[in-house]
C-alpha cells in the first residue's frame, strides 16, 4: 500500500469497511511511514476537535408529523367512510339524472308545470335575404296604401249622392287624408331604405349575428 | 426497548407504506435531530436549518412510495435535504432580519488553544471556508458517520470522487489548523 492509498483508507479505518487483507496492509504501511502516521494522527485530532467544538442542538420547533390514521380500523371510521362514499354517489347520480332528464319548470299566472325530457329545439330561423325583406316591406306599404285608397274611394262613393256643402267638406277632408297618406308612404319608404342599408352592412360583416336585438333603433321621420 | 429502537428504517418505511402512518413519527423522531444539525452546520443559520429540515421531512413523507431501497431511508432523506440546501443557495436572497446566524462564526480572533472558545470558532470558521462540496462531505463523515456508499447516494457522486474530495478537505483543515496553532514554546 502506498501513501495515497493509505490516506484514502484513513477515512474508512473506523467504519469497519476494510477487508482483513486491507487492514493488514494499512497497519504495515502505518508502521513504516512517519508522514502517514502524522496524517492519521492529524485526521483523528481534527475529527475529535470538530466533534468537541460543534455539539449538536435540539430543534426549536416541533417537526412535521403526518396525519394519524389511528382510527382506521374502527367501526366509526368505516361508517364515516361509507357515509361519505354514499353521499358522493347520490350526488353524482342526481347530477346524471339532471343531465339525462333535463327537467324544465314553467310558470304562468295560473299554474306551475314541470316537464322532463329534451324539449324540442326552437325552429331554426330560415335565412332571409335582403331582396326578400325589401319585397315584404314594399308589399306591406302597398297593401296599406291600397286599403286606405279603397276606404277613401268608398267614402267618396257614399257621399256622391249627398248635397253640395257636405260633399265639398268631405272632398276637402279626403284631400287632406290623401296628402297624409302620401307623407306616410314616403316615410315608410325611407324606413325601408334604412333597413336595406343596415342589412347590407350586416352582410358585409358576417361574424356578427343578425337579429332583432342588434338592429339599430330607427325612429320614423 | 421501545419500538423505535428495535425496528429498522426499512421496517418502519414498509409500515408507513402499508397504511400505518404513525410509523413515520418514529422515523422523524429517529432522524430529525441529525438532519437538523447537519443543515445547521451547513447553513450556519438556525431558522433556515429548521425550515429545510421541515421541508425535507415533509417531502420524504409525500414521496415515500418512490423510495426504492427502503433500508437507505436515511441516505435518501439527507439527499433530499442536500438538494433543498443547494436549491436554496442558488436562489438570490435579501438579508432577512429574523434569521439567526451562529454566534461568532467566521471570527478567528485570539490564539488557538484546544478546548477553548477560540478553538471552536476557529474550527467552525475553517469548515465554513471550505467549498460547499468539501463542507458537505466533511459534515456527513465527521458528524454523522455516513459510509462512502451512503454519501455517494446523498451527494449523487461516485465514491472515488468523494474520497479525493475528503482528502483535499482534510488537507485544507490541517493546513488551517497548523496556521492557527501557536508556535512551539510560546
Amino acid at each position: 500500500m502506498d501513501c495515497e492509498g493509505f490516506r484514502e483508507h484513513i477515512f474508512e479505518q473506523k467504519t469497519k469497511k476494510l477487508s482483513t487483507a486491507e487492514i493488514k496492509d494499512f497497519d504495515a504501511h502505518h508502521q513504516n511511514c512517519p508522514s502517514c502516521q502524522d496524517a492519521l494522527r492529524d485526521w483523528q485530532k481534527i475529527e475529535s476537535f470538530l466533534r468537541a467544538s460543534w455539539p449538536s442542538e435540539d430543534p426549536q420547533i416541533p417537526f412535521f408529523v403526518p396525519p394519524s390514521r389511528a382510527h382506521q380500523g374502527s367501526w366509526l371510521y368505516n361508517v364515516r367512510n361509507w357515509v361519505s362514499a354514499a353521499s358522493t354517489a347520490v350526488l353524482a347520480a342526481s347530477l346524471l339524472l339532471v343531465v339525462l332528464l333535463r327537467p324544465s319548470v314553467q310558470y304562468n299566472r295560473h299554474e306551475l308545470s314541470f316537464r322532463f325530457g329534451q324539449t324540442g329545439p326552437p325552429a331554426e330561423a330560415q335565412p332571409v335575404s335582403q331582396v326578400q325583406v325589401e319585397a315584404w316591406a314594399r308589399n306591406a306599404v302597398e297593401q296599406a296604401v291600397a286599403q286606405e285608397t279603397a276606404r277613401l274611394q268608398a267614402a267618396s262613393h257614399s257621399m256622391s249622392d249627398s248635397p253640395g256643402v257636405e260633399e265639398s267638406r268631405h272632398l276637402a277632408r279626403m284631400g287632406v287624408e290623401l296628402e297624409m297618406l302620401k307623407e306616410t308612404e314616403a316615410s315608410l319608404w325611407q324606413q325601408v331604405q334604412q333597413h336595406g342599408l343596415y342589412l347590407q352592412s350586416a352582410w358585409q360583416r358576417p361574424s356578427q349575428p343578425i337579429g332583432p336585438n342588434r338592429a339599430p333603433s330607427m325612429s320614423p321621420q | 426497548m421501545t419500538q423505535a429502537e428495535t425496528e429498522t428504517d426499512q421496517q418502519l418505511v414498509e409500515q408507513v407504506l402499508g397504511g400505518r402512518n404513525e410509523a413515520f413519527n418514529l422515523l422523524v423522531w429517529r432522524w430529525q435531530r441529525q438532519l437538523y444539525n447537519f443543515l445547521l452546520r451547513l447553513t450556519a443559520d438556525r431558522e433556515l436549518a429548521q425550515d429545510l429540515s421541515q421541508e425535507a421531512l415533509l417531502r420524504s413523507y409525500l414521496r415515500l412510495k418512490d423510495l426504492r431501497n427502503k433500508e437507505k431511508f436515511a441516505s435518501w432523506l439527507f439527499r433530499i435535504a442536500v438538494n433543498l440546501y443547494r436549491s436554496d443557495r442558488r436562489r438570490p436572497k435579501l438579508p432577512i432580519e429574523g434569521s439567526v446566524p451562529l454566534d461568532g462564526l467566521g471570527a478567528t480572533s485570539g490564539p488557538f488553544r484546544p478546548g477553548t472558545r477560540e478553538m471552536q470558532l476557529t474550527l467552525r470558521s475553517l469548515v465554513s471556508r471550505l467549498t460547499q462540496e468539501h463542507r458537505e462531505i466533511v459534515l456527513l463523515r465527521v458528524f454523522h458517520g455516513f459510509q462512502f456508499d451512503e454519501m455517494a447516494i446523498i451527494l449523487d457522486c461516485p465514491v472515488s470522487t468523494l474520497k479525493s474530495r475528503l482528502c483535499r478537505a482534510f488537507e485544507e483543515l490541517r493546513a488551517g489548523l497548523e496556521s492557527q496553532e501557536p508556535p512551539a514554546g510560546s
